[in-house]
């Protein structure tokens, strides 16, 4: 019998609206995978399988009436705890809120729940979705694992949204992504990670880390899975100010629609401080520019505005100061009780400058535009997401520089929408990235190209082998 | 102008007078680094020439939240 846990979204969609596979035996074999496995993984933070068999019924039941509710009825899906979820525990793995359970659901899961999306729990993440990019292990909770190699890093913040999906204990995954805590998670295990235009998906009702930065998004198997999720979560919320009231867009529809004539710019030469992309993740970039082109689009060569740093200095300066401002008081009477790293930030944003703050934002406006002009030149940039690969926890300072060597922050800057695809494997057999980013409230582009990128290679049917348990040095 | 740097008791009484009194030794060694990286970074950001370059606010009339 097929593992329906190797199912996409979308498939099982297609599945349960056919009648073909039940919700009830879908959520069973990801609560089972769940038992199998999590305790190596620990993706999960809390599992809801008593709501979540409840609302597999519920939607068995629906759909035999007749009432099927679109793509989503009946998936199972997992959020990070950062997501505030009605009666439920959220702690964003912080010992600060073990004991908060809010009185109301975060905006993206009632979208999730009224398209009959089943909620299976809340997972990993770095305390309060946000960190300095180290991990110290003084957490509440054991740091989530990646599934690839069990003893190396997940990518942060979203830890277990980028595990579970990889592991098959949650179909798809929300997450946040301040400085690319979607993207990099989705990086580090092999997935498809997008966080969209700031202002497409309403954050209300997700802890804050930082207004002027913070986006929601999926990380999911596919460009497709993403796309469905999209549909469901974007959208106007009088909730969240910097919500846009935008006509819905279909970023499901016209997906297969292929790459002849797309123009696809892409930034080959690129660092952080100094620091490239290493020659696995660079020669992958180059097989998605050459397998794109190889589909019709048309590539051209083209360079960032500005250097990396200057987008990481803004974005790091905003980001430490809205946190502070966001968190002051628990900082202020309980910062010895959280872990180093989110003290750490708050640290660094208690002695900010005003005029530093206000010079990045007003820096960040001058960035935004003149990516925008890039931007508009194109209808996508390629270049690399994560510039290594997933290191292992033993070395803690490849840890730190796993997310500190990246491009992901620049988007969170300019506001423009951008994917961490899959591009491969490394001779290790950990996933290698690559990063779409596109216009302004083009997400749909980025879904296409990545889902025909994914038509033409063979990364998608590869998933990790998880040892059973006992099984690891 | 000169390079401002916090030292840990310099951070340690900044701390304290803006109401965080469960700084240890350790914590102050480490506040004062990234008091320090923090400056650096700010110091880092080009000014705009015009005086027209406004901020990237983010702010939009809406509801009052919870």
């Amino acid at each position: 019998m097929e593992d329906l846990t190797t199912l996409t979204a979308a498939a099982a969609g297609r599945m349960i609206a056919a009648r073909t596979l039940s919700p009830v035996d879908l959520v069973e074999a990801f609560l089972a995978r769940i038992e199998a496995v999590d305790a190596q993984v620990k993706s999960y933070l809390l599992v809801m399988a008593d709501s979540a068999r409840a609302a597999a019924r519920q939607a068995e039941q629906e759909i035999a009436a007749g009432r099927w509710r679109g793509p989503l009825h009946g998936i199972p899906y997992a959020v990070k705890d950062n997501y505030f979820t009605k009666g439920v525990r959220t702690c964003g793995a912080s010992r600060l809120l073990l004991d908060h359970v809010p009185d109301f659901n975060a905006t993206a899961i009632e979208r999730l729940t009224h398209a009959g999306a089943i909620l299976l729990g809340k997972l990993n993440t770095w305390e309060y979705g946000t960190g300095t990019g180290a991990v110290h292990f003084d957490l509440p909770f054991e740091p989530a694992c990646n599934p690839w190699n069990l003893g190396h890093f997940t990518g942060g913040s979203s830890t277990g949204a980028g595990a579970s999906v990889a592991a098959r204990t949650a179909m798809f995954a929300l997450g946040s992504d301040t400085g690319g805590s979607v993207r990099l998670p989705a990086a580090a295990c092999g997935l498809q990670g997008i966080k969209p235009s700031f202002g497409l998906v309403s954050r209300y009702g997700i802890l804050p880390n930082c207004w002027s930065l913070d986006a929601a998004g999926p990380l999911c198997w596919t460009a497709e899975d993403c796309a469905l999720v999209l549909d469901a979560i974007a959208g106007h919320d009088p909730a969240d100010p910097t919500c846009v009231d935008r006509p819905p867009v279909a970023h499901a529809r016209g997906i297969g629609a292929g790459v002849q004539g797309t123009v696809i710019g892409v930034v080959r030469e690129i660092d952080m401080n100094g620091v490239g992309a290493d020659p696995a993740v660079a020669a992958g970039v180059s097989h998605v520019a050459e397998t794109l082109q190889s589909l019709g689009a048309r590539i051209v060569d083209v360079a960032l505005p500005s250097p990396l740093s200057a987008y990481r200095r803004v974005t790091s300066l905003i980001n430490w100061t809205e946190s502070l401002s966001i968190h002051e008081r628990d900082f202020v009477e309980r910062g010895d009780q959280m872990g180093q790293a989110l003290r750490d930030k708050m640290m660094s944003g208690f002695t900010v400058r005003a005029v530093d703050y206000v010079a990045a934002l007003r820096l960040r406006r001058e960035l935004a535009e003149t990516m925008d002009r890039l931007m508009q030149s194109v209808d996508a940039l390629l270049l690399p997401c994560a510039f290594h690969t997933a290191p292992p926890y033993a070395d803690p300072a490849a840890v730190v520089a796993f997310t500190g060597h990246t491009a992901t922050s620049v988007f969170n800057a300019t506001g423009h929408p951008a994917i961490s695809l899959c591009s491969g494997f490394d001779a290790a057999g950990l996933p290698l990235s690559a990063q779409l980013a596109g216009n302004w409230f083009d997400e749909a582009t980025l879904l296409r190209i990545t889902h025909a990128y994914e038509q033409a290679t063979p990364w998608r049917a590869a998933r990790p082998e998880i040892p059973a348990q006992g099984a690891m040095s | 102008m000169t390079k401002p740097t916090w030292t840990n008791a310099e951070i340690a009484a900044f701390a304290a007078a803006n109401a965080v009194t469960w700084l240890t030794p350790a914590h102050a060694e480490r506040f004062a680094e990234r008091a320090n990286e923090a400056a650096a970074a700010g110091r880092a950001v080009p000014r705009m020439t015009s005086r027209f370059v406004e901020p990237a606010h983010v702010f939009q009339m809406g509801p009052t939240r919870r």
